[in-house]
């Protein structure tokens, strides 16, 4: 009893005292709170950069129909360079088009197989190889286009040349895959289970409950996967670099060559004068790939947010 | 010549709907129910109480083998359906899951419309035929009539079922098994996800499903199965320890431990 009296008496506590752990409380929050916006300030500075790099191209010699509407990018024509993204722009989307193709029905199947039928260790290790393949480096797909699938192209169908975007669809289709699968995956993992054992209980087939009902639960989730694999497509640049056979050409069919946007950037720019009309027009490009993909990258996100929410 | 005529009687309207010889189940290593064996009236309700985990919901999920779905169940003994072992190798889930049609604990309609919802089972057991546009429009008018829901919702039969009150869509979950024509229905604590008023209603409508199916409802409700069924069985740690009719049951229970329970001393 005598022991507690002066704990219940004591009248002047410090309440304003701040110790060490108040300082270290408030310095963590401060960093951790720029971590957590470095993000966002990187995006700005980074398109920031790219669009003052490209604004003189931007003002003086950008015409917007000469830019999206013609066919000829020859920016090393000295006495009239043409700048034209038409072509580029047909080489990615031709190229991301096919990657789609590919990816779609590997990927959607991957992501039933390992989210509705693979149980137990089967599923996690194809969860680990999932995840594996799409840390494979890129330059190491593109080196399978130049070098298997090249000679395998020209072998098949007695075409002369193997770098075109047949070429370059299919390895940017198998490089897409297990991201959209891994997507794909989450999206048919979101559908509650009480919906399958429903359809179960009124006697639908294992593949009747995943195509009439888990498949329309799925399916934002799934579109979003899509969206994400045609932003990874539009983004790729070595992969298509090397697979595409990088000329200029609106392809008419699927074993001509083409050349891709990203591909243009990353060859030409280490040979141009820094804030020459030709380097800027590089990064007039680079502003257009970076609307594109946030655009579509941002869809594809409220997409999947959309059905996490209900 | 006698039995044989009392043989032909019983075949056309077998006495019992569900009739579980030894059965036995584990979940892994971890047995869940112990040499059940009931006989379950025809077209009657049938209540199942005891305590949680006393198997109640286990041998529910097991008289349409639903429970297979968790992959590490193991079962023997037998469960004669309309005398018919379900369990034998030559029986077809989907067959089984036609004649005996389940309600779950919680309301569990489809992300698509009230009409696709009560044409869903239909549809799939309808086989590649075309059911016409009048004829669906007949069968969701009479399955929801069977409800009591026609009313509410007949002006938006195209309105997402996800949206109804928990009431409505626990009677639509009950409408959607009745195209598909069912002899027996399991109800797995139907009303425990409702309010009072729900749970009246959806009992008046079980109610009024009496005689026309074998139903066999699973309650933690005990005034519920007093209220509710006809018959009732009491199961503890996996075992039936007493199955009568149910106003003998909750005046009379011959053994100690349903008095026990009845009485609230456990459970």
């Amino acid at each position: 009893m005598s022991e507690t009296k002066p704990l219940l008496q004591s009248p002047s506590v410090d309440f304003d005292h701040r110790n060490f752990d108040w300082y270290v409380d408030k310095f963590i929050q401060s960093i951790v709170f720029i971590a957590g916006i470095s993000a966002i300030i990187f995006i700005i500075g980074i398109f920031a950069f790219i669009t003052i790099e490209g604004f003189g191209f931007l003002l003086e010699d950008f015409s917007f129909r000469e830019f999206f509407l013609s066919p000829f990018w020859e920016p090393s024509d000295e006495d009239a360079p043409e700048y034209g993204i038409l072509a580029l722009v047909a080489g990615t989307a031709s190229v991301t088009g096919l990657a789609m193709i590919v990816a779609i029905p590997f990927s959607l199947g991957a992501a039933i197989f390992i989210g509705e039928f693979a149980t137990g260790k089967l599923r996690e290790s194809l969860k680990v190889l999932v995840e594996l393949l799409a840390a494979i480096p890129s330059v190491v797909w593109g080196f399978i286009g130049l070098s298997i699938m090249n000679p395998l192209i020209i072998d098949v169908f007695d075409v002369p040349v193997g770098l075109n975007v047949l070429n370059a669809g299919i390895i940017l289709g198998l490089m897409a895959a297990p991201i959209m699968t891994s997507i794909a995956e989450d999206a048919l993992k979101a559908v509650p289970d009480r919906y399958r054992e429903a359809a179960e209980a009124l006697g639908a087939t294992r593949w009747q409950v995943i195509y009439k009902t888990v498949l329309p639960a799925a399916k934002n989730g799934l579109l979003g996967a899509v969206l994400l694999g045609v932003g990874r497509g539009f983004g790729e640049t070595m992969a298509v670099l090397m697979a595409t056979g990088h000329s200029v050409n609106i392809p008419g069919s699927v074993f001509d060559p083409v050349r891709a946007l990203t591909a243009t950037i990353a060859a030409e720019l280490g040979e141009t004068a820094v804030g020459s009309p030709h380097y800027q027009a590089l990064f007039t490009i680079g502003i257009f790939l970076f609307i594109i993909t946030f655009l579509i990258n941002l869809t594809a996100d409220l997409i999947v947010r959309g059905i996490r929410k209900g | 010549m006698q039995a044989a005529s009392v043989e032909t009687i019983e075949n056309s309207i077998p006495e019992y709907a569900i009739r579980t010889r030894k059965l036995n189940l584990w979940y892994g290593t971890f047995q869940a129910l112990f040499d059940v064996d009931l006989n379950i009236r025809n077209g009657m309700i049938t209540s199942l109480i005891g305590p949680s985990g006393c198997g109640k919901s286990t041998f529910l999920r097991s008289v349409n083998r639903i429970n297979e779905r968790l992959g590490y169940v193991r079962i023997n003994g037998t469960i004669d359906v309309l005398d018919k072992n379900i369990y034998d190798p030559d029986v077809e889930l989907v067959q089984v899951r036609k004649r005996i049609g389940m309600v779950f604990q919680r309301p569990n309609p489809l992300p698509s419309s009230i009409r696709e919802n009560i044409l869903f089972g239909h549809k799939l057991h309808a086989g590649g035929g075309k059911t016409s546009k009048s004829d669906q429009e007949e069968i969701v008018e009479t399955s929801l009539r069977q409800v009591l829901l026609w009313d509410k919702v007949k002006d938006h039969l195209n309105k997402k079922a996800t949206a109804l009150s928990l009431e409505e869509q626990q009677k639509l979950c009950i409408a959607r098994l009745l195209p598909v024509k069912p002899s027996v229905l399991l109800m797995d604590e139907p009303c425990s996800a409702l309010d009072p008023k729900g749970t009246a209603a959806v009992e008046e409508l079980i109610w009024e499903l009496r005689g026309e199916y074998t139903i066999l409802i699973v309650t933690h409700n005990m005034a519920q199965a007093r209220r509710a069924s006809e018959e009732c069985i009491f199961m503890l740690m996996g075992k039936v320890v007493e199955h009568q009719l149910t106003q003998d049951l909750f005046v009379t229970p011959d053994k100690k431990e349903t008095a026990d329970y009845i009485e609230g001393r456990y459970g």
